[in-house]
């Protein structure tokens, strides 16, 4: 049986203590075994804060050596141990970072630094910064949990025509899929998403071909609500769409 | 578009003619109530509302927590629920009026008559199709955070090292031109204070010089409500210019000091 525990963040002179000098603790960052905890309870007693949120603590093992396709699989395992945390609170630098040094660091090792040694850059984008894209797309946290939250929002709004697994095999198996689903507006209403994902899924288009597809629902959303369509103009779209990606091939 | 809408920015409609609405947000435990009031001036459109042809639609879109929802009514006055943790810092919200289903034959003595003109016979416009487009209304949802009132606006006309100020009605604008919008993208994240001292605390020291000639302004609205948290409006004198420069400072937490800082660990470093 689970039990929950107190999910806590980084108090911000912690969060600075840390992002601000990656260089000197540069070593720890291609170290698994790297004990964070005990390095900021040493710099400050007070280095973290309760959030008030409840986790099950990940149960799976995120340690070992996987390929960046394994990894982004576990999302749906991670994204149930964190479902507690709202999109608010992914959103949270100072909280996804606690768990990027606290439950992820040995994952984040391998998953970013298995071929090349950590440079500051890397380590800030997998392990601090947490802006928009950046948030989704590479902190260590926020890819997984993203992934995770929007594999089950999808699935629910497509009335499980595409199943959450379905969606993290497609999101997972060829990560430009996720990265590029991220970068259109009209895309945050995920209903949208949910059908063009079920045309990649049924039509197994390429990706060149998929963003093509995007693109021409994006024209569309300049002359038209399509937030407010009906599920038939919805699918009726999504084929024309992939229709002209066809042509523009 | 490919008929007649009505828009701040077009001018296909009769002046008086006009769309909007306004907002009211009021937070209940883990929900948020938007109260929408419509504000409709258009017999065409109305009429198409009135047959059920189409509907007011709100779009709430927030970008931090990769969200974009969509609410419908055929009323001018509607209440929305949403849930507070879907969203954080700040929330657009986009009035639309958008058809239902197809409209045949869309022609109204409102329309310019150059409009007319062109097609006398009217409009057939497909189901889902933009009528009106109101003002988007920017509501933050954590007004204590100095960041949610500021905006980095791309302007491609802008000379590649130029940046500018501008205060809207809703946020302080910075506008930068495509070369320094990346860079200062990726400095906002690095915490040195660079694009802090260089950018955030002229705008500032700007926007508390021009406070009181804004009262309307949402962020002005926000801004006031930070130096009354941090018990810093007594240190605002308006006849003092360098009471601005020190507000400014003391609300970014010094940033040239933490550039400086910054610069002295670089040079430890090499």
């Amino acid at each position: 049986m689970m039990t929950s525990e107190t999910l806590y963040k980084l108090a911000p002179p912690s969060f600075n203590f840390l992002s601000e000098n990656i260089k000197a603790h540069i070593g720890r960052y291609s170290d698994p075994y790297a004990d964070f905890e005990k390095i900021l309870s040493e710099h400050d007693p007070n280095y973290k804060i309760d959030t008030g949120i409840k986790i099950d603590p990940p149960s799976i093992t995120f340690y070992g050596e996987k390929s960046p396709q394994e990894s982004d699989a576990q999302c749906l395992d991670f994204y149930r141990a964190f479902e507690s945390l709202a999109p608010k609170s992914a959103s949270d630098p100072h909280i996804l970072a606690y768990i990027n040094h606290s439950y992820l660091h040995a994952f984040g090792v391998y998953r970013w630094f298995s071929r090349t040694d950590p440079i500051e850059s890397t380590v800030a984008n997998h392990w601090f910064k947490a802006d928009n894209q950046n948030n989704r797309k590479w902190n260590t946290a926020g890819r997984l949990w993203w992934m995770g939250h929007m594999a089950v929002r999808i699935a629910e709004l497509s009335d499980y025509r595409l199943g959450e697994k379905d969606i993290v095999s497609l999101f997972s198996e060829t990560a430009e899929y996720y990265h590029i689903s991220l970068e259109f507006e009209v895309l945050l209403n995920h209903k949208i998403l949910a059908e063009c994902l079920i045309m990649l899924k049924d039509s197994k288009i390429q990706v060149s071909q998929y963003r093509e597809m995007l693109r021409a629902i994006n024209r569309e959303a300049g002359a038209r609500l399509i937030d407010s369509f009906d599920q038939s103009e919805l699918n009726f779209l999504v084929k024309s769409a992939y229709q002209s990606s066809q042509i523009n091939q | 578009m490919p008929h007649p809408v009505l828009a701040p920015n077009t001018s296909d409609y009769d002046p008086d003619c006009e769309f909007g609405a306004e907002l009211n947000l009021d937070f209940a435990e883990d929900k948020m109530n938007i109260d929408v009031s419509y504000t409709l001036h258009s017999e065409a459109i109305r009429n198409l509302i009135d047959n059920g042809m189409a509907k007011y639609f709100l779009i709430a879109k927030c970008s931090k927590t990769y969200r974009r929802d969509a609410h419908s009514t055929k009323d001018d006055k509607s209440i929305w629920e949403l849930n507070s943790d879907d969203y954080l810092e700040r929330v657009t919200f986009t009035p639309y009026i958008a058809t239902v289903s197809k409209v045949l034959d869309f022609s109204s003595p409102e329309h310019l008559s150059d409009i007319r003109d062109f097609r006398p016979t009217g409009f057939d416009i497909p189901p889902g199709s933009i009528l009106a487009v109101g003002n988007p209304i920017d509501l933050r949802l954590d007004p204590e955070k100095l960041e949610a009132i500021f905006d980095l606006v791309y302007v491609p006309e802008l000379a590649p090292n130029k940046y500018q100020i501008s205060l809207t009605p809703t946020t302080i604008n910075i506008l930068l031109s495509s070369k320094l919008t990346s860079t200062i993208k990726y400095l906002r994240q690095d915490k040195s204070g660079l694009a802090f001292s260089s950018l955030y605390l002229p705008a500032l020291e700007h926007a508390l010089r021009e406070l009181e000639k804004h009262t309307e302004s949402s962020w002005a609205n926000s801004l006031k409500h930070i130096l009354e948290v941090k018990e810093l409006e007594s240190k605002l004198v308006e006849d003092e210019p360098s009471s601005a420069h020190n507000v400014a400072q003391v609300l970014l937490e010094y940033p040239l000091e933490k550039m400086l800082q910054s610069l002295e660990r670089g040079y430890d470093d090499e």
